[in-house]
């Protein structure tokens, strides 16, 4: 169904129902809004919050962060984290911007290896 | 015989096509031929409640879509087809309605297999005007595509098989007792996505009911309200009551 990079959140929802078979308003009720807004979404006419995004990424079996950067969105729960840390999480970016995908991939490893210990 | 049909278009250019009549058991052969290859495109048997979403979007290739604004801000346009852009349009009045909402798919989907050749030939410059399916004119397509959706929605073998699953009640004259009869109907073959009175009006066309029974029954209602005064006006009445029901 996909034809090249899909880069609207509209078209994604659209190929994602598409492939899975689900229907409008059928999306529509596994995300408890009504198939008038999920029409609107794909047509681009309206946006969805963060917590839509999250339940339309549980009903399509799709990776939340994709739908969440199509939206325009960041995860509120990546939000919290920099809230929560307001000195700290500024400046790692700040010091991590010019890293590669590895190394972010290396890192990631790192920071959860340190989660896991932490919680020992 | 043909007959003119002038669409109720928005626009300015409105023309007429010549529709031809179809016989019903054209139209009901058209449904399940449809049926049949959507039960081939799916790899396995489709059984009731048929999903009227999946066949027009994921088989027949149409975007529904589902609004209020412009034409749709009127509760009596219920649906439309585009079909030089493959959209079905559905008012969002009806959504929440599992009976209205499924039978106006199944209404477009009706216009899609009986008018969509004739339409975009005849219509070859005006192909982006919408065919809409409103509750106060029923042209000639419009009963056709209604007839389709009645097909579709209620297939005759599922119907035929309720029907000889559960006793037939000895007295059926009053309209009450022919609503229960077609709620039971429904439910024991599993059609709960349409209306109590689409399958009142399925099983008076597939001949499971005497129209004269139930419409003996409304008319008793209408007479007891209305009072008409002559067989003319009861008859416009019940019409326009079965309508509203739809």
């Amino acid at each position: 169904m996909t034809n090249g990079e899909v880069t609207t959140l509209a078209d994604k929802i659209k190929d994602l129902r598409a492939e899975k078979r689900i229907g409008i308003r059928e999306l529509g009720r596994m995300v408890d809004v009504s198939g008038m807004h999920i029409s609107n979404l794909e047509k681009g006419k309206s946006a969805p919050s963060p917590e839509l995004v999250r339940k339309l990424a549980a009903a399509l079996e799709t990776d939340v962060d994709e739908l969440l950067h199509l939206a325009d969105l960041v995860d509120p729960e990546a939000v919290n984290v920099i809230q929560n840390n307001p000195f700290a999480v500024p400046a790692f970016l700040r010091s991590a911007k010019n890293l590669t995908p590895e190394q972010w991939a290396e890192l990631q490893k790192q920071v959860e290896k340190m989660s896991e210990e932490s919680q020992k | 015989m043909a007959r003119s049909y002038r669409h109720p278009n928005m626009t300015s250019n409105a023309f007429s096509i010549e529709f031809p009549e179809l016989s019903d058991d054209h139209i009901e052969a058209s449904a399940r031929q449809l049926l049949s290859d959507f039960s081939e495109f799916s790899g396995s048997s489709v059984s009731t409640p048929i999903s009227v979403e999946s066949i027009a979007e994921h088989f027949l290739g149409y975007e529904i879509e589902i609004s209020d604004e412009g034409l749709f801000a009127d509760p009596d346009y219920l649906g439309g087809i585009i079909f030089a852009s493959n959209v079905i349009q559905v008012n969002a009045s009806v959504e929440s309605n599992e009976g209205r909402y499924n039978f106006t798919i199944a209404h477009e989907i009706g216009h899609h297999v009986l008018h969509r050749q004739i339409y975009l030939e005849a219509s070859a410059e005006n192909a982006s005007n919408i065919l809409c399916r409103d509750t106060n004119d029923k042209p000639l397509i419009e009963q056709q595509a209604d007839r389709f959706a009645a097909a579709l929605l209620m297939p005759q073998q599922a119907v035929s098989e309720a029907v000889s699953a559960i006793p037939r009640p000895s007295k059926l004259k009053t309209p009450r007792a022919v609503r229960g009869y077609a709620a039971t109907v429904t439910k024991v073959g599993s059609m709960g996505n349409v209306s109590n009175t689409a399958m009142v009006n399925r099983l008076i066309d597939l001949g499971y009911l005497s129209e004269a029974s139930y419409q003996r029954g409304t008319s008793h209602d209408f007479s007891r309200r209305a009072r008409p005064s002559f067989r003319g006006t009861l008859w416009r009445l019940l019409t326009r009551y079965r309508r509203r029901l739809k």
